[in-house]
């Protein structure tokens, strides 16, 4: 009998530890939702998207400012391998210091992140990680998630405008979460060395913006309020091994303090 | 049961059992259940319930002992689970400071929590569909085992000590 009973303790074990693995490989929700959207659909939807924010925002169109980011976003370029998306970069007049990915490429910066950066470098490592969100689709899978897909493509079809609006607010707005940040990090950080710039910038760049906004609680910044562990993607930025081959090539061109001067 | 070492006292058939004994045995079962909902925040009060009940209850009969001996017993890995889901849940949120967003996305390094729960969940599933057949076959004077448990508390219910049969024979002084 008392085999019999440390038989049947085994039985029982073996079936719920048998239930937690068979569910920790078993994916419970819905796989990779911005497979549902084609790059082809996302940058027609994402145009649309832009235009129609950049008639309410105030562009910054200043011929200095424009070659400047015109400069890093061909360098950023260069270190992509190949991209099915056609980069799009704004300067947006606005003094909170941010820079968002929109969905087919779109990027926005605002003109406090120019201001606040302290070399061309630093932009780039924001811009950087915000392509790293558009290549692993961060941008779709967030705005389909919330919206579903076929709100998204009635877009497509001269849909209700009000409904644009409010995909353009979900991809400014809403936040990613946690993992999703740090493969933007990861990205950016390999397309920083790829693309000659330091990596230690995107470490730079983080923590001056920790510095300004930890003072004020109230603060709400869509580049790093997601999540408190700002320090630990600082840290990882700062310890990330470049090659051994890798030589970094300064933006010469670029004149910061002009640039910095004339927003 | 061919078992040669250990002996166990025979079953009772159910109708040589009273009312009285099978509805005490039942409401080991039930008692279950009101104990596990007061006490689902704090799970250490369903327990501090469940052995009063068993305590209180155990030498009635061997027939209600086997009864509130493997509601207890069974109740007690459930419990386990469940306190440490809570645990589990407050740290994610509230110590790791997760948002929602964070642990229910698509891929995330959550799976061990998100397949914890589920096993969670089917534990008490199970306890208590099986909880209830039990409690119907103990009103109608009827044994039912549980896989492990069932045969743990029939050790524990009819087991007989070797003790119990030794005849004290007293004796004058040597």
């Amino acid at each position: 009998m008392i085999e019999k009973i440390y038989k049947e303790l085994a039985i029982l074990l073996i079936i719920f530890i048998g239930i937690w693995v068979v569910f920790i490989y078993v994916p419970i929700m819905p796989e990779a939702p911005e497979n549902a959207l084609s790059i082809e659909n996302e940058q027609q939807i994402g145009d649309l998207l832009i235009d129609t924010y950049l008639e309410q925002a105030d562009l910054l169109n200043d011929s200095l400012i424009n070659s400047v980011v015109d400069q890093i976003h061909k360098r950023l370029i260069s270190g992509l391998d190949s991209t099915d998306y056609d980069y799009r970069i704004y300067v947006v007049k606005d003094e909170d210091i941010n820079a968002f990915a929109s969905l087919g490429g779109n990027v926005v910066i605002f003109s406090g992140l120019l201001k606040y950066a302290d070399s061309p470098e630093e932009v780039a490592a924001v811009l950087a990680h915000e392509i790293g969100h558009v290549e692993e689709r961060h941008v779709v899978n967030k705005v389909v998630k919330e919206l579903g897909i076929t709100l998204l493509l009635s877009v497509l079809s001269g849909g209700d405008p009000g409904f644009t609006y409010e995909i353009i607010q979900q991809s400014i707005s809403s936040v990613f979460d946690r993992k999703q940040e740090s493969s933007a990090d990861d990205y950016g950080l390999q397309l920083l060395e790829n693309s000659q710039i330091h990596p230690n910038a995107m470490a730079a760049i983080f923590r001056k913006i920790r510095d300004k906004y930890s003072s004020s609680t109230y603060e709400t910044l869509e580049l790093l309020s997601t999540h408190p562990n700002t320090n630990k993607r600082i840290k990882k930025s700062l310890e990330y091994k470049t090659d051994e081959k890798f030589e970094a090539k300064p933006f010469i061109d670029i004149d910061w303090e002009k640039v910095k001067a004339s927003i | 049961m061919t078992e040669t070492n250990t002996s166990y006292h025979p079953v009772p058939q159910p109708d040589d059992i009273p009312t009285r004994e099978r509805e005490d045995a039942m409401g080991g079962y039930l008692m279950m259940f009101a104990a596990m909902a007061a006490g689902l925040p704090l799970p250490i009060i369903n327990l501090i319930a469940a052995l009063v009940y068993f305590y209180v209850n155990k030498a009635k009969s061997r027939f209600i002992k086997f009864h509130a001996y493997q509601s207890l017993i069974s109740q007690i890995p459930t419990t386990m689970l469940n306190a440490g889901l809570v645990f589990w849940t407050l740290r994610l949120f509230f110590y790791q400071s997760n948002t929602f967003d964070d642990v229910f996305s698509i891929g995330s390094e959550y799976e061990i929590y998100w397949g914890y729960l589920i096993m969670t969940f089917v534990a008490n599933l199970f306890y208590f569909i099986f909880s209830l057949i039990a409690a119907f076959r103990a009103r109608k004077g009827q044994f039912y085992y549980f896989l492990f448990f069932g045969k743990m508390a029939y050790h524990y219910a009819y087991h007989i000590n070797s003790n119990e049969n030794r005849v004290v024979e007293n004796k004058p002084p040597s």
